[in-house]
């Protein structure tokens, strides 16, 4: 009888001595873990954070599949802050945002793990302290009551990390890309600035103690967004471009003019097309150049290219100076654009809607997109510190509960498609851009007023 | 002469009818070492022996030996005991499983010497050199569908052969190989239902080659150097064969009909499409070495080499619907294997063999996969042969896989990690008269 019980206590004792995922995290220590980012890093997906897109952000991924814990992220219940893109219908293809059935539902404790703030560029992690009654900062970055607000960073330190994901800098190119306007030290981040920040960021949190991953910037001119709709005139029933006498296609008009075949349209201009805008009057348009906003020249598209790779190299040095892991995610990006990524014989790609790697909002990756990037991530962290963390089970983003209500089609043809103007003023707004000046036929929603502005104000009703 | 020839050639008909079935790959890549019992009970180590008429097989320079006319047939009949597969992380993950569907198949051979004269002699083979079969149960489930669900791989050759004894102890074998094959693969089309935001299945795709040909030659050596101790060489050349044949996509309904009309309208359902593709069968060599112990006991040992780094990919070409085309790498390498046997006479008409083969995958772990999860092996035999009258042998080889993990990907091509666990029973017999 003693003998039995020894053997039971024995058992006892290697049940509780096994943890749940028993994970080889080398020298990485994941005791204290934060994030530090931007929308990617807050799980953003179809033009606003919902609840299950956050459970499986790319710094929510990573934690779990290290620790088995679940950490702490600011959550927000469907439909989404703002309302979620939907695909309200296949053929035509059309997609708006969901309906707003009223105030978000807001987990709104303070002192997240996941420090994402959606729009947040590096000087604003380090810098940002506006608290404005539309900001998602209000709510993500909710601290406890002091004299002034806290700082992303401070934010992170202030919980002692000994592990900190840090993917920012991705705003500090973005905005020159959607906003088809290169302003120096606006919508792109002067380098020298740069250099300084990030190298100030990632030493301040390694001189704290804590490992760091960081991740190079995904090259945002191969985004859907960005890549999607051509630049010359398409016949909308074929799908097809529509030739001139000379046999080549017709340009579409931008603001300069007829734009060279180099030239990008930007991804809202669908709305403006429809009304006309860029099409010449012999082809039954408007003959109105689609205006600077919506066009990315080619030029542009050099000089934001340009500016990643200098960036990336600084996220390089820096990484190296440091110690710190580096996810290369623009690698994972460009290998999706030019070959696919192939999963056990189902190939995605960066097509709209129909590729799989991206949401509906054509700038924000779909969850599977978010879960290959996890593991880009891990695999970074296995290398860098001895570790050996399992990667990220795939299937249930294909076949189960976590694939989530982010269409894509790959192999199949969609004729066309209608970004909505609802749609498109809602990813606007999301990214800072400023609404065309041509556009408004009345049917966009003002996201600000549907959406943050309703967290906001439920967070200062719960104050 | 020539009526009693085409009578003789009846067995080889018969056996061609009935053995273009399949048979799983049971020396490593896709080869079948296994064409005869007696070599069979001592593990193909038979070199320096080919004193049957396996000798085709193993070592043409056996026939020159050879000194009465003789037909042999025979079948390898081929079971696989388990053939599991266990998912990984990421794709397609450890809830994901797997099991090959329970097959028997029966490789044949059949062999014809002839001797032409004191030091001439000809013979003709016949067997399945290559062979692959993998099925996964369910087709509906198996994680590996849109790779593959099940593949064949079938090939017979003709080898017409002439030997000469160029000394009492030393023969020369040439022979002109004909090699025909021909090729299946099923597997699934997926799609991401953007309703319920899953991958399911929108087709079944089915390609089916002709039966292609392609040539080749072999040439051995046998010498017998004192009365206990021979050595042999046999090289067999590579041969390719390009494919042709159709491949036919069938609708799979989602059970939505917005879906179902734009999946339609996208793939070219129920018509044959013209296909193309190309395998460059591999050439081995064979070196042998017997030594005579004492009256009843002889061992010998073989080290095998197979040049599969022939087998670099295998294209799929759609040849008026290039946007379906696929190419799945498989980049193999030369591998070697060992083999030792031992024969032990109990008395002047029976033999019993034992024999163990060490069989090299040449497969990169990048290339495991629902195709071919291919693996090291070990496999011991034993046999037993009579002969009087008329000849039989019996053998019986039981085949272990090292357990196989995939846990890496060529840059581009399908992730699909898991572990892959096979075991194998063959049972040879061949009869001669």
């Amino acid at each position: 009888m003693f003998r039995r019980n020894l053997s039971i206590a024995f058992v006892l004792a290697v049940l509780v001595a096994v943890p749940a995922v028993a994970q080889n995290t080398g020298s990485a220590d994941f005791s204290r873990f934060v994030a530090l980012g931007d929308s990617l890093g807050a799980g953003f997906v179809s033009g606003g954070l919902v609840r299950g897109a956050q459970e499986d952000s790319v710094p929510a991924l990573i934690a779990r599949q290290a620790t088995g814990q679940i950490i702490r992220q600011p959550l927000v219940a469907p439909p989404g802050l703002p309302p979620l893109l939907q695909l309200s219908s296949l053929s035509p293809l059309v997609i708006a945002p969901l309906p707003v059935t009223g105030p978000p539902g807001l987990d709104l404790s303070p002192l997240h793990q996941n420090l994402s703030v959606p729009g947040y560029d590096l000087g604003d992690a380090l810098r940002n302290r506006q608290r404005g009654p539309t900001d998602l900062a209000t709510f993500i970055l909710a601290a406890p009551p002091s004299a002034q607000p806290p700082t992303m960073l401070e934010l992170a330190l202030a919980q002692q990390p000994t592990f900190a994901v840090v993917w920012l800098g991705n705003n500090d190119v973005l905005g020159a890309a959607v906003s088809g306007r290169v302003i120096e030290g606006v919508t792109l981040t002067p380098t020298s600035q740069f250099e300084a920040d990030f190298t100030g960021l990632v030493g301040t949190l390694r001189g704290a103690g804590a490992d760091v991953v960081v991740a190079t910037l995904p090259d945002v001119t191969v985004i859907p967004y960005v890549t999607t709709i051509p630049p010359v005139v398409v016949n909308p029933a074929t799908s097809q471009p529509v030739l001139g006498p000379n046999g080549q296609p017709i340009p579409l008009l931008g603001p300069n003019g007829p734009l060279s075949l180099n030239d990008r349209v930007l991804l809202p201009a669908s709305a403006a097309l429809r009304q006309g805008i860029g099409i010449p009057a012999a082809l039954g348009g408007t003959n109105v150049g689609l205006p600077d906003e919506l066009v990315l020249s080619a030029a542009e598209v050099n000089t934001i290219r340009a500016r990643i790779a200098a960036f990336n190299q600084i996220i390089r040095e820096v990484a190296q100076q440091t110690g710190a892991a580096v996810a290369d995610v623009n690698d994972l990006l460009i290998a999706a654009a030019t070959e696919g990524v192939n999963i056990g014989g189902i190939e995605f790609t960066t097509d709209f809607v129909t590729g799989g790697v991206f949401s509906l909002d054509g700038v924000h990756p779909s969850p599977l997109g978010y879960a290959v990037a996890a593991n880009v991530f891990i695999e970074a962290i296995n290398q860098q510190f001895g570790a050996n963390i399992e990667l990220v089970d795939l299937f249930p983003f294909l076949f189960g509960n976590e694939a989530s209500a982010i269409p894509s089609i790959p192999g199949a043809s969609v004729s066309g498609f209608i970004y909505t103007e609802g749609a498109g003023s809602q990813m606007r707004e999301v990214l800072q851009v400023d609404k065309p000046s041509t556009s408004g036929d009345g049917g966009g929603r003002d996201a600000s007023g549907s959406g943050i502005g309703d967290a906001v104000r439920a967070i200062r009703g719960h104050r | 002469m020539r009526s009693r020839r085409t009578s003789w050639l009846t067995p080889l008909v018969v056996g061609a009818l009935v053995a273009l079935v399949a048979s799983p790959a049971f020396a490593a890549g896709f080869g079948i070492f296994e064409h005869g019992a007696k070599a069979m009970g001592m593990a193909g180590a038979f070199t320096a022996q080919a004193d049957d008429g396996s000798a085709l097989f193993h070592n043409a320079a056996g026939l020159a030996f050879q000194k009465e006319r003789s037909i042999e047939v025979g079948t390898t009949l081929i079971s696989n005991v388990t053939g599991d597969f266990n998912g990984l992380a990421p794709y397609p993950g450890p809830t994901a499983d797997g099991q090959q569907a329970d097959a028997i198949f029966f490789p044949a051979h059949a062999y014809w010497v002839e001797p032409l004269g004191p030091n001439w002699t000809f013979g003709l083979g016949f067997n399945n050199p290559y062979g692959l079969a993998v099925e996964w149960d369910n087709p509906n489930t198996w994680p590996g569908r849109y790779i593959s669900y099940n593949v064949e791989l079938r090939t017979f050759d003709l080898n017409p052969t002439i030997a000469w004894q160029a000394s009492p102890n030393l023969g020369l074998g040439f022979g002109i190989i004909g090699r025909w094959s021909d090729l299946e693969l099923h597997r699934r089309v997926p799609f991401l239902n953007p309703i319920s935001s899953q991958v399911v299945d929108i087709a079944d795709v089915t390609l089916e080659s002709d039966l292609d040909s392609g040539y080749g030659w072999n040439a051995g050596l046998l010498h017998k150097v004192t009365d206990r101790f021979s050595w042999g060489l046999s090289y067999r050349s590579k041969i390719e064969i390009d494919y042709s044949g159709d491949g036919t996509f069938r609708q799979i309904s989602t059970g939505n009909p917005q879906v179902d009309g734009l999946v339609a309208a996208s793939l070219p359902f129920n018509q044959a499409l013209p296909i193309e593709t190309t395998i460059e069968f591999p050439d081995t060599a064979s070196l042998g070495f017997a030594y005579q112990f004492s009256r009843a006991v002889l061992v010998e040992t073989d080290f095998n080499w197979a040049g599969w780094s022939s087998f670099d990919a295998l294209p799929i070409n759609f040849t008026q619907n290039d946007e379906f085309d696929s190419t799945v790498r498989e980049d193999y390498d030369d591998s070697y294997n060992y083999r030792i046997g031992l024969r032990w006479d109990t008395s002047p008409s029976s033999q019993w063999r034992f024999g163990y083969v060490y069989d090299e995958t040449p497969q990169p772990e990048a290339s495991v996969g629902p195709l071919l999860p291919d693996a090291n092996r070990n496999g011991f035999t034993i046999g037993y042969g009579y002969s009087g009258t008329y000849t039989y042998d019996v053998a019986l080889m039981y085949l272990i896989f090292d357990e196989r993990t995939r846990n890496e990907d060529f840059p581009g091509d399908a992730v699909f990690h898991g572990v892959f666990d096979t075991k194998a029973v063959l049972l040879g017999l061949t009869f001669g008269f």
